[in-house]
């Protein structure tokens, strides 16, 4: 388990971390979002050991490896959000060049390399000069180099950024494997519907500290029970909308594009279908409006500037 | 030997580059024109004075030449390699990636300049032929070529180690070469003036109260830097003659012996020059490199870089803030949800921020 806690960075009168706490469990794919300047590059670059915290924690399994660079450059992988590859190298070289980085040469480090370039199905590039790659080819090398000396956890800042679909679907299946082959991944991502996808955490941070965070279907789940039912009957809505207004568990109601808005007390949605079917009002709808992240994440942070 | 990576890859990525063969092409073509042209000119002194053919020395001559020719092509090499290795690295966005891995900063720094000197041996080697020409006449020993090449290499880790420093601290490639080129001729010859300079402050001050000019032999340690001084030093004692260091810097008259304030000091400094140089070289470069390596290292350059990154943020903020107040006003608002396809979505903000520029 991974454990961020209270990080904190200034740069000069910018206090670009402050406070910053994470829980990562093993085996997640924690999605870390926040807006510009947020914090989630500086946290990234601090836990890849790229930047000095002035105070605060990062605990792998109770241990706490912030400042200590050897422990951290073992359990992290770090994938910046830039390429950064050698024109002059092949595929196969610029990997055996990083295991060599690692301190292995030789046959195992071809051979490591050569099972890394599969797994990111570049199989049939490894003797393809890296410049001739194109930008997804690339970013896939980049998350190949990332796991060369098989890290915990991997911190993929932007990794889908300026990726077509296709190269974007085939990133987030490389992942999903990685996850199965137990690696837990820190990845922060502006796309947020994919991030839901992929993601079974998320944690959201604005102006250095963390907002929100936790599993992602539970902070859904608890978003989606404040939404209002949306029911949809058949005939006048005027009979409909007036039994339900009398109804004891409902909080308000309106009609919205032909439809009535519910909201209601707690979780008695099932009680209320019950109630409008032997009433004999028509039900062809009854649905719990769904909230996604992009939701989630325009309210939390929202609501942050509010506060503040 | 430890293998280091970074050595394995520059050198691995030079040998495909263009630019090693054109290096390569350029030096050996030049020493070809050199060797030639000195060559003919000797045999034309010699023959319209009516010696009647071209002695031992002759070809010694042609050695001494070359070898200042050679360690005048290595000064014009040495900043421009030296003072892109790092920087070059950064603008390529692979120096962060190097630092995340387990090569500390000094291994990364270690490697480039083993890397370079590897690189100025090939060249080294590739003139050999031409050198070489010289010892089958005779009258210039393998071990004269090898002092040479030791001189060389020593100039090439000193000022190297400087030029990678300078690559280290400097953001753009072009900045830093062109700072190595001024750090090499201050090097070159900044000791010089300033030797030459206060010796003759001193030789003239003397002079003016009628008293015997004594020279400081201090003044011949800060010489001890100067590559050329070791290449002057060591050319005299494989060509021989009566030409040293004293008449590197001023007339030979000022340092005799007499005229010194230790003697013995100054006798010892002329015996061992070539080997005090060259240890003073190196244990520069080293320096320099550690400097370099402290630069590179995020935990430990923190403090060094805290005072340009307050700036950078102080800029930043003061943007930031002037953002947030159009904002505010609602000139600039500016959030944008755009649906790419049916599963991409973004969503971006324009907002400049402090942390990516920090």
């Amino acid at each position: 388990m991974i454990k961020i806690e209270n990080l904190k960075k200034r740069f000069g009168r910018f206090q670009a971390l402050d406070g910053l706490s994470l829980e990562i469990n093993d085996g997640d794919i924690f999605g870390f979002v926040g807006p510009n300047g947020a914090g989630k590059t500086t946290t990234m670059r601090i836990c890849a050991g790229l930047l000095k915290a002035d105070s605060g924690a990062v605990y792998i399994d109770d241990v706490n490896v912030l400042g200590k660079q050897n422990e951290i450059k073992q359990y992290f992988g770090y994938m910046p959000d830039f390429f950064g590859v050698y024109d002059n190298l092949k595929v196969i070289e610029y990997m055996e060049f990083f295991a060599a980085a690692y301190g292995m040469y030789g046959k195992d480090a071809y051979n490591l390399s050569c099972e890394l370039i599969e797994l990111v199905n570049l199989g049939d590039k490894k003797d393809f000069m890296v410049d001739t790659l194109s930008r997804g080819m690339k970013q896939r090398l980049c998350l190949a180099r990332c796991l060369i000396h098989n890290p915990s956890l991997l911190v993929l800042d932007e990794p889908a950024s300026g990726l077509d679909p296709k190269t974007r679907v085939e990133l987030k299946e490389i992942l999903k494997n990685l996850q199965q082959m137990g690696k837990t991944i820190l990845i922060s991502s502006h796309i947020l519907t994919e991030l839901a996808e992929m993601c079974n955490a998320i944690g959201i941070v604005d102006k250095g500290k963390t907002v929100l965070q936790g599993n992602i279907d539970t902070i859904m789940n608890d978003i989606n029970s404040a939404n209002p039912i949306i029911v949809g009957v058949e005939g006048e809505l005027d009979n409909a909308l007036r039994f339900i207004k009398e109804q004891v568990e409902v909080k308000d109601v309106f009609v919205e594009d032909g439809k009535l808005s519910i909201k209601i007390n707690g979780q008695e949605d099932a009680q209320l279908l019950r109630k409008l079917i032997m009433n004999d009002i028509s039900v062809t709808s009854f649905i719990r409006k769904q909230s996604n992240l992009e939701t989630l994440f325009m309210n939390t942070v929202g609501k942050s500037e509010v506060v503040e | 030997m430890k293998k280091n990576a970074i050595t394995m890859k520059d050198m691995q990525t030079a040998s495909r580059s263009n630019k090693t063969l054109i290096g390569l092409i350029f030096i050996v073509g030049a020493m070809a024109a050199v060797s030639i042209v000195v060559y003919a000119v000797m045999n034309y002194i010699y023959t319209t004075e009516d010696y009647s053919s071209m002695s031992l020395s002759t070809f010694i001559t042609v050695f001494s030449v070359m070898s200042y020719v050679i360690f005048f092509i290595y000064n014009l090499i040495i900043p421009s390699i030296t003072g892109s290795a790092v920087s070059a690295e950064r603008e390529k966005q692979t120096l962060e990636i190097l630092l995340t891995t387990r090569l500390s900063s000094f291994q990364v720094v270690w490697g480039k300049m083993k890397a370079i000197m590897y690189k100025m041996t090939i060249y080294y080697v590739v003139m050999f032929p031409i050198i070489g020409i010289v010892m089958t006449v005779g009258g210039v020993r393998f071990t004269d070529i090898l002092l040479v090449y030791v001189t060389i290499i020593a100039m090439t880790f000193m000022l190297g180690s400087a030029g990678m420093w300078i690559s280290c601290v400097a953001k753009k490639t072009t900045i830093s070469i062109i700072i190595s080129y001024f750090v090499c001729l201050f090097v070159e010859v900044g000791p010089f003036i300033t030797t030459m300079w206060i010796t003759n402050a001193q030789v003239s001050q003397a002079y003016l109260k009628n008293q015997t000019p004594v020279i400081s032999v201090e003044l011949l340690l800060l010489l001890l830097i100067t590559p050329i001084s070791t290449i002057r030093v060591a050319m005299t004692n494989i060509v021989g003659g009566s030409a040293d260091l004293r008449t590197l810097i001023f007339d030979s008259y000022y340092f005799d012996t007499g005229n010194i304030n230790h003697p013995r000091v100054f006798e010892f400094l002329l015996n061992h020059w070539v080997i005090l140089s060259i240890g003073v070289q190196i244990v520069i470069g080293f320096f320099f490199l550690f400097l370099a390596a402290k630069f590179l290292n995020p935990v430990l350059s923190a403090n060094v870089k805290k005072k340009g990154r307050n700036k950078t943020a102080n800029i930043q903020t003061s943007r930031a803030r002037r953002n947030k107040n159009t904002t505010d006003s609602g000139e600039t608002e500016e959030i944008t949800s755009e649906e790419v396809t049916d599963s991409v979505e973004t969503i971006s903000d324009n907002t400049e921020t402090t942390e990516e520029t920090v």
